[in-house]
């Protein structure tokens, strides 16, 4: 049986030591969900990790799980060492930003450019920049989820072959998000509920944080809660006890006079899609590091008609006035555009409906099977298929 | 306004208090700084052996004070008439050397370059005590004042705070407040002949010191003893090029 | 004076603690206050924090300061925390007791920061560390050390006191422990014989009280001193503040003379070329202004530069009257800040449409802050986000008031925050 073995710096929980789970991240979620595309092709991924802690072997989902104990700051070494044992196919999955010396004929993975922002100082973008030089030049194929870091890797870096960078957006199971029951959607349909006397929700489905945009989300919020009696501000994503986020977070909420109409929950993985479900309007406020944005996706799938920020793998899923609003990062042109679609409900309904077939095209099955077409080429150029 | 530190065109004044030098080294020392500086500034301690004169025959001294009865016996007070009389002629640099100083070739050669600049407002350098002769300096326990730095090159700077303290004898050549403005200390050195004459000449000076401070409360007892020391160590002087 | 039951139960003077009474360096103070007035003190936690106490003093809880009739009533704070909570109210007289500079910084980044703020809201400040109160005098007027140096200088620190207690402004008072702390030091000196230190103090109090030229000898003395006790930084440590009071005796161009000596990093260079700068173009005023915020003299900085944007003709004139405007608005601010008088810099700011804000994150911070003490919590809040919108490191602002409330209820709970 083939073996393809994904080296990765985390999957399984080493960070608390929960070895029968993983991480809940977006990495994670996409090893998880590459495992099952090379189950599915009749291969055996084999998951190589670096572990906090001590070293283990376990195995997850049907999949083999190795940890490796490494020294802190020596990760393009651990890497490396990986790869030594490693058998088959390798893919690098993360961490191509360090100047690891790969093994030939290998895959790497980027999930979106992350040092976007003016206040990153340019000597670490140097780096970033020579990192994935190297990448590019010793990588057969480097796999972007969005065409930001083709774009970049295209302008920053040298390679002869047009197929070194393949392009496979991030995907949605669009028969997991759904839009509301036919006959509309969040906004419509019930003539029972007249959507008047019905509060309109305003989901932000992200995790708080600065550049997800918390801080401008906050902004804006504070400007539409006034001018609209009748809407309800939902932040639906982790909220870290401790951090600066989560104490200005409090702070403003409980000294908000329309404290009862702002929302903060964490809703499981699972659970998320009742979010959707519930909402008329998904803000994704991001400011900086976005590679194709899941939650955009999810909410399109719902139908749900959203307001985006023009950073990052956004860009790639919303068209202006097309399927979503799309914006610059500031609190005054997400809350003009929240304003907009709150007051024009055929806008919203064009927006959701258009959304949902752009989510379409991002589905889950497609990305399954562009991702066992890469590997089948790769095991094909090894001699080993 | 001008910058209260110029590094070029400085203008470069001697400052020097003399007292009966006439015969000894004055003439040389007065002709080599002739060529070293741009002006020069003499207060004459009551002399009694025609130094005025011979002074007044060198026309870069600018000022001559001669004064009627000696005050050395208040040195505090003869180095503050020399250094007002320095800084009413307006210069930008003050060498304060004695008569019986001299310059080695090498420091000569470097003393523009020294004060052309706007980094630091005093030199020092090291003074060697030339023993019985011109060609070998006294290096003991008494005698290696070359082991440290003199001050001797200042910036005159308008309107700073100099003092000198009020003691009567061993008054620093140079008010003490310089030492608080940034500085140089070289390698540089000058050679001090006040000592190189005859045996004979050396005793008198020993009776000088013990009749002016016999009880040691300006000056060291062992040291004015060790003039008398019919062995001291001394070191051949090699002029540096 | 007749007073009804009502009255004679309202305190007059009211105490913001750090810990318990009888732990505070403050209370022996405190002791003859309460012995005079009726004395009242916030806390949930009376039996933890009043021990010891006099019997007659109040115990109130936070909550209960929403009843006081705050313009008849004197604050006192012991603790810098208590600012978003106090200033809000309006107390006719707000007295703050620091305990002196650095001391219990530790791990608490935000207090010394705090500390300087209220420093420069008070009505009036008292502190125990001579340093602290020379440092702050020259930032403000109304400042007080209590050292147990002298007798009589403790004694203006204690009549401080009461006087705000019965609602008098002390202000008289700070300038008479100066002069008896200047005689206490010339009687020290004539009788130990005097050292750099004893003349470089004596010196700072003579120029705080106006004698500049007593200041100049003094300062000269302490110098020498300081030069032949082998002082390595005598040039910038003593010497440079001549250059100050030179300034004060209106002989400005002396001063620059004596700062320009002492220039010797890159900045101060650079400092003394823009003294020359200004002297040249007949800006003696603005030079002024310079050399004594580089003297740290913010204090006398400020009177004076509000005095030429008073004189100063602010609309008419070409681009080199603006020019001098817009330099003489921008100190002002800076050294308004640096007074801790963030309300006051924040005014100005709004009166000037056209002044030009090089920062705006900290403008928006500054705002904010100012917000918060005008007890407009909400607007400070989406001030401070603003400013975090613009830069991120400014979300630590909002971190910083969460650290405040949570420390604020702590002090209620009779904690301290010295260890």
């Amino acid at each position: 049986m083939r073996t393809i073995s994904i080296l990765t710096h985390s999957y399984i929980d080493g960070y608390n030591r929960k070895f029968n789970r993983l991480f809940g991240g977006g990495l994670e979620r996409y090893i998880r969900d590459l495992c099952s595309v090379i189950h599915a092709a009749g291969w055996r991924p084999v998951v190589h990790q670096l572990s906090y802690f001590e070293a283990f072997r376990t195995e997850y989902e049907g999949t083999e799980v190795i940890g490796y104990t490494y020294e802190l700051g020596k990760t393009a070494s651990a890497f490396e060492a990986m790869a030594e044992q490693a058998e088959g196919l390798l893919v690098y999955a993360s961490c191509l930003w360090h100047p690891i010396r790969y093994r030939p004929g290998s895959i790497g993975i980027c999930h979106g450019i992350n040092w976007d922002h003016g206040s990153i100082a340019a000597g670490t973008k140097d780096g970033v920049a020579a990192a994935f030089r190297g990448a590019l030049h010793s990588l057969d194929r480097v796999v972007s989820v969005d065409s930001h870091f083709q774009t970049y890797a295209r302008a920053v870096c040298e390679f002869d072959d047009a197929d070194r960078i393949a392009l496979i957006p991030n995907s949605v199971d669009t028969k997991l998000f759904l839009p509301k029951a036919a006959g509309g959607g969040a906004d419509g349909g019930d003539d029972a509920r007249p959507a008047r006397r019905r509060k309109l929700r305003v989901l932000v489905p992200r995790r708080l944080s600065y550049e997800r945009g918390v801080i401008t989300m906050m902004l804006a919020a504070d400007e539409l809660l006034a001018e609209h009696p009748d809407i309800v501000v939902e932040f639906a994503g982790e909220l870290v006890e401790g951090t600066n986020v989560a104490e200005a977070f409090r702070l403003w909420h409980e000294c908000h006079p329309d404290g009862s109409r702002i929302e903060q929950r964490a809703y499981t993985m699972d659970e998320m899609h009742l979010a959707y479900r519930n909402a008329d309007i998904a803000v994704i406020p991001t400011v900086f590091s976005e590679g194709t944005s899941l939650a955009c996706l999810e909410a399109m799938s719902c139908g749900l008609p959203v307001v985006a920020t023009n950073v990052g793998g956004l860009n790639d899923l919303v068209t202006d006035r097309l399927n979503g609003l799309l914006v610059p990062p500031n609190s005054a042109a997400i809350a003009a555009a929240i304003r907009e679609l709150l007051r024009d409900r055929p806008l919203r309904r064009k927006l959701g409906k258009l959304g949902r077939e752009t989510a379409i095209s991002f589905d889950v099955d497609r990305w399954r099977a562009r991702w066992t077409a890469v590997l089948e080429a790769q095991l094909a150029a090894n001699g080993m298929l | 306004m001008r910058n209260a530190r110029k590094s070029s065109g400085n203008k470069l004044t001697v400052m020097m208090q003399v007292r009966n030098e006439r015969g000894r080294y004055l003439e040389a020392a007065l002709a080599e700084l002739s060529e070293l500086a741009d002006e020069i500034v003499v207060v004459d301690d009551a002399s009694t052996d025609g130094t005025p004169e011979l002074c007044r025959s060198f026309p870069k001294v600018v000022r001559l004070v001669e004064l009627r009865r000696p005050m050395f016996g208040e040195e505090w007070k003869l180095r503050s008439l020399l250094w007002e009389t320095a800084v009413s002629t307006e210069p930008d640099w003050l060498l304060a050397i004695d008569a019986d100083e001299f310059l080695e070739r090498r420091a000569g050669r470097q003393l523009r370059e020294l004060i052309d600049q706007d980094r630091y407002d005093w030199v020092a350098l090291r003074m060697y005590d030339f023993w019985g002769s011109l060609t070998h300096y006294r290096d003991d326990l008494w005698w290696n004042l070359h082991r440290r730095h003199t001050m001797m090159l200042v910036r005159y700077l308008p309107g700073f705070h100099y003092a000198y303290p009020r003691w009567d004898h061993h008054v620093p050549r140079l008010p003490f407040t310089c030492a608080a403005l940034p500085g140089l200390r070289t390698e540089l050195r000058t050679k001090h002949y006040g000592w190189a004459g005859s045996p004979e000449e050396r005793a008198a000076k020993y009776e000088r010191y013990k009749a002016m401070d016999p009880d040691g409360r300006w000056g060291s007892i062992d040291q004015y003893e060790s003039i008398l020391d019919p062995a001291p160590n001394l070191v051949r002087w090699l002029e540096e090029e | 004076m007749k007073t009804t039951l009502a009255q004679r139960n309202r305190p007059s003077v009211i105490v913001f603690p750090d810990g318990a009474w009888n732990r505070s360096p403050f209370a022996a103070l405190l002791q003859s206050i309460a012995a005079k007035h009726t004395t009242g003190w916030v806390t949930n936690r009376p039996d933890r924090t009043l021990e010891g106490a006099p019997a007659g003093v109040q115990a109130l809880s936070p909550a209960d300061c929403d009843q006081v009739d705050w313009s008849r009533t004197t604050a006192v704070a012991l603790h810098p925390y208590w600012t978003p909570f106090l200033l809000p109210r309006r107390p006719r007289l707000l007295g703050f007791c620091a305990s002196g500079s650095g001391q219990t910084a530790g791990s608490d980044e935000h207090l010394n920061k705090w500390r300087d703020r209220l420093g420069g809201e008070a009505s009036f400040v008292l502190t125990p560390s001579e340093s602290y109160y020379l440092d702050l005098s020259f930032r403000r007027d109304g400042v007080f050390v209590v050292d147990g140096a002298d007798e009589t200088s403790d004694w203006f620190a204690l009549q401080a006191l009461m006087w705000a207690a019965d609602g008098t402004d002390p202000l008289p008072l700070a300038r008479l422990q100066q002069q008896r702390r200047e005689a206490a030091y010339r009687e020290r000196m004539a009788s130990s014989g005097g050292s750099a230190a004893l003349s470089f103090y004596r010196s700072v109090y003579l120029y705080l009280l106006g004698d500049a030229a007593q200041a100049q000898k003094e300062l000269l003395n302490a110098f020498e001193l300081s030069v032949l006790g082998g002082d390595e930084q005598a040039l910038a440590r003593v010497y440079r503040f001549r250059s100050a009071i030179q300034t004060a005796l209106g002989l400005t161009a002396e001063a620059a003379m004596t700062y320009e000596t002492t220039a010797i990093t890159e900045q101060e260079r650079a400092n003394a070329e823009q003294l020359r700068r200004r002297l040249e173009a007949g800006q003696a005023d603005i030079a002024a202004a310079m050399l004594l915020r580089w003297n740290d003299d913010h204090r006398g900085a400020t009177a004076r530069l509000e005095r030429m944007l008073q004189t100063e003709p602010i609309e008419e004139g070409g681009a080199a009257d603006q020019e001098s405007t817009a330099v003489i608005q921008e100190m002002l601010i800076d050294s308004l800040l640096q007074a801790g008088r963030i309300r006051q810099a924040n005014a100005k700011l709004a009166e000037w449409p056209s002044f030009k804000i090089r920062d705006r994150c900290e403008y928006e911070l500054l705002r904010g802050t100012a917000c918060l003490y005008e007890g407009r919590r909400l607007q400070a809040v989406r001030a401070f986000l603003r400013a975090a919108e613009l830069r991120q490191e400014a979300i630590g602002a909002l971190s910083e008031l969460a650290h405040i409330d949570a420390a604020t209820k702590r002090l209620a709970e009779g904690e301290s925050s010295h260890a």
